[in-house]
């Protein structure tokens, strides 16, 4: 470790502080019966565990791990084809249309969201045009408010590797006999594998566990796991309970990230 | 079947405005080691690139076995490429790299299975099969390249620069190994380098370019002892060029003396630069010497000493077994074979 490496030590401590010890409270709380963050008194219990198996967790982690893939998924079919155009495009160009892509990030996310709200309302703008969209609090208005939103993403990562992508290796392909589909399909895909377990995973990990999107777009009728986290924490004041949750989130998409980094080989994280 | 492989006819290739190959003739025979040689941005690897298809031409027709290629693509041309950067697949194994094309090609497995073994056999990386390639070193790697390649027995096989990203010793070793390759699978090779010593160690037949053109074409001994111009003459290997004028009758002035020489196709009284290759003057006692000339300086080289000596105000390099001392007068003996005319340009 060098000069470097030693100026970074007050950061890494703050890290392990800032993430390890808010994680060992959660862990107590979650096998605790408490009255907000005071321990005085709590003792063990497992009685929270045996809550998790209400219908309402069980939906609540259901719709958010199948939302959140519905709209990944999506992210892919449409983020996977606009990064690999961004690519073959001339430089300028190239720069133009990523920054169409990032733009929408610079507006505050909560506003597009509401944005989003206010389109899925009956009475809409979008009336003037003679449309009525109608779909406030159903799935597929959280569905395509994540893809909306964490659509660039998807995006970027996959374009990184793809325009990074050694274009010897194509032509090495093409040398050997493959047609275009076969370069594609051979070599340019599995090679872009990497970008696509980022993109997977900064589309996935915010999209599951959401709660301002969902709440805006479910109108009230579509719980994620997120809008029952921050209930329980904000309104029903339950920490126990609360905790427990958020460490079986962690804990499924730990899972989850495991699963994606064995298909590539450990490349990421 | 022709003896005749590839045939370039007139071919040009432009960049932008940027004519980067120009006029090129050249026929390739069958079973041969040829090498492109020149220094780097002369074309050599853009007429390559044009030979497997990956660069259309701007002018000229490039024949394969008699017929034009020009509208054939690239990977359905009978050519395969070991390209500089070895282009290995990372995302596949030794194996499967070398299987690559043959799965393409959708070949049996027991077919793939047992041209790859042997192939791996061949580059002498048995055992490999299943290691990663970022796992192998550059001489590896560039033995997976070749295997890759040649399992798909082409016709042609085109190298760009395959040594250069290797060190010496390496290369040195590669350049045989890619020569007997050569002639165990006897098909063949167009070689691209700007490393002179490459080219004269394993080529049937260099192609000597600069700028676009061929300057001259033959023998690794052709080229060496005979090149056509001051550019080759100075691109391969060290020499003395000297400005010198034809006396007639074999005898030709250089340096203030005259000399015997074995080369007559100069017009007598006519100005000619003459090649004297640094081994082929002999040091000698003052006087014994054709010419005089005073030591300036001395480089040790291993096997010979590298003597600068200044003949009346010329430096020449010459290459001696025995030291001389710096300042010290000696005698210089150029044998008529070693001496070598060429026009002026």
């Amino acid at each position: 470790m060098g000069y470097l490496g030693k100026l970074s030590k007050p950061y890494k401590w703050a890290m392990y502080l800032l993430v390890g010890v808010p994680i060992i409270i959660m862990i107590m709380l979650a096998f605790t019966r408490t009255l907000g963050v005071d321990f005085t008194g709590a003792e063990f219990t497992l009685d929270n565990v045996t809550r998790l198996n209400e219908q309402v967790y069980r939906q609540a982690i259901r719709n958010s791990l199948v939302l959140s893939s519905i709209a990944t998924i999506i992210c892919f079919i449409i983020g996977y084809p606009v990064a690999y155009m961004i690519t073959g495009l001339k430089d300028k160009y190239k720069w133009l249309v990523l920054v169409m892509v990032i733009s929408p990030m610079w507006s505050n996310m909560l506003l597009r969201i509401i944005a989003w709200e206010q389109l899925f309302k009956p009475n809409s703008l979008l009336n003037a045009i003679g449309v009525s969209l109608d779909l406030l609090g159903t799935r597929t208005a959280i569905v395509i408010g994540m893809v909306s939103i964490y659509l660039p993403f998807m995006i970027f990562p996959i374009f990184t590797v793809l325009d990074k992508m050694d274009k010897s290796l194509i032509e090495a392909s093409i040398d050997l006999g493959a047609s275009q589909i076969q370069v594609f399909t051979k070599v340019i895909f599995p090679l872009s594998l990497s970008g696509v377990a980022s993109g997977v995973m900064m589309t996935f990990l915010p999209s599951a566990t959401a709660f301002a999107l969902p709440e805006r777009l479910g109108g009230g009728r579509i719980l994620l796991i997120g809008n029952v986290i921050e209930n329980l924490f904000k309104r029903v004041y339950n920490y126990n309970l609360g905790s427990l949750l958020s460490i079986v989130v962690i804990v499924i998409i730990f899972g989850a990230m495991r699963i994606i980094n064995r298909q590539e080989g450990g490349l990421i994280i | 079947m022709s003896d005749l492989l590839v045939s370039l006819e007139n071919i040009s290739k432009k960049f932008d405005d940027n004519l980067v190959v120009d006029g090129i003739n050249l026929d390739v025979k069958r079973n041969q080691l040829i090498t492109l040689l020149g220094p780097s941005g002369c074309g050599k690897t853009t007429i390559l690139r044009m030979i497997a298809g990956f660069e259309d031409v701007t002018e000229g027709t490039i024949y394969f076995e008699g017929k034009d290629i020009g509208n054939i693509p690239a990977h359905l041309r009978e050519i395969n490429t070991v390209f500089q950067n070895y282009a290995l697949f990372p995302h596949l194994d030794v194996y499967e790299n070398i299987a690559f094309g043959l799965r393409l090609k959708k070949e049996k497995e027991i077919n793939i299975e047992q041209r790859v073994t042997q192939v791996l056999e061949m580059v002498k990386l048995d055992g490999y099969a299943r290691r990663k390639v970022n796992q192998l070193s550059g001489g590896q790697q560039q033995r997976v390249a070749l295997a890759r390649a040649i399992v798909n027995r082409p016709k042609l096989l085109l190298l760009d620069e395959p040594l250069s990203a290797l060190d010496l010793k390496l290369r040195q070793e590669m350049q045989y190994e890619i020569k007997d390759l050569q002639n165990e699978l006897g098909i063949t090779f167009i070689f691209v380098t700007h490393d002179q010593e490459e080219a004269l160690t394993m080529s049937d037949q260099i192609i000597v370019m600069n700028q676009g053109r061929i300057l001259q074409v033959g023998t690794p001994e052709d080229i060496y002892n005979e090149p056509q111009n001051r550019f080759v003459a100075s691109f391969i290997g060290e020499s003395n060029i000297v400005k010198g004028k034809y006396l007639g009758d074999y005898q030709v002035e250089i340096l203030g003396a005259t000399f015997a020489c074995v080369d007559d196709y100069i017009d007598i009284g006519d100005e000619t630069e003459v090649v004297i290759r640094p081994e082929d003057i002999e040091v000698v006692d003052t006087s014994m010497g054709q010419i005089n000339g005073i030591v300036d300086d001395i480089v040790f080289k291993g096997v010979h000493y590298e003597v600068c000596v200044i003949v009346k105000g010329t430096e020449l390099i010459v290459h001696t077994l025995n030291s001389p001392k710096v300042k010290e007068e000696i005698g210089l003996l150029i044998g008529p074979e070693a001496i070598h005319l060429m026009r002026v340009e």
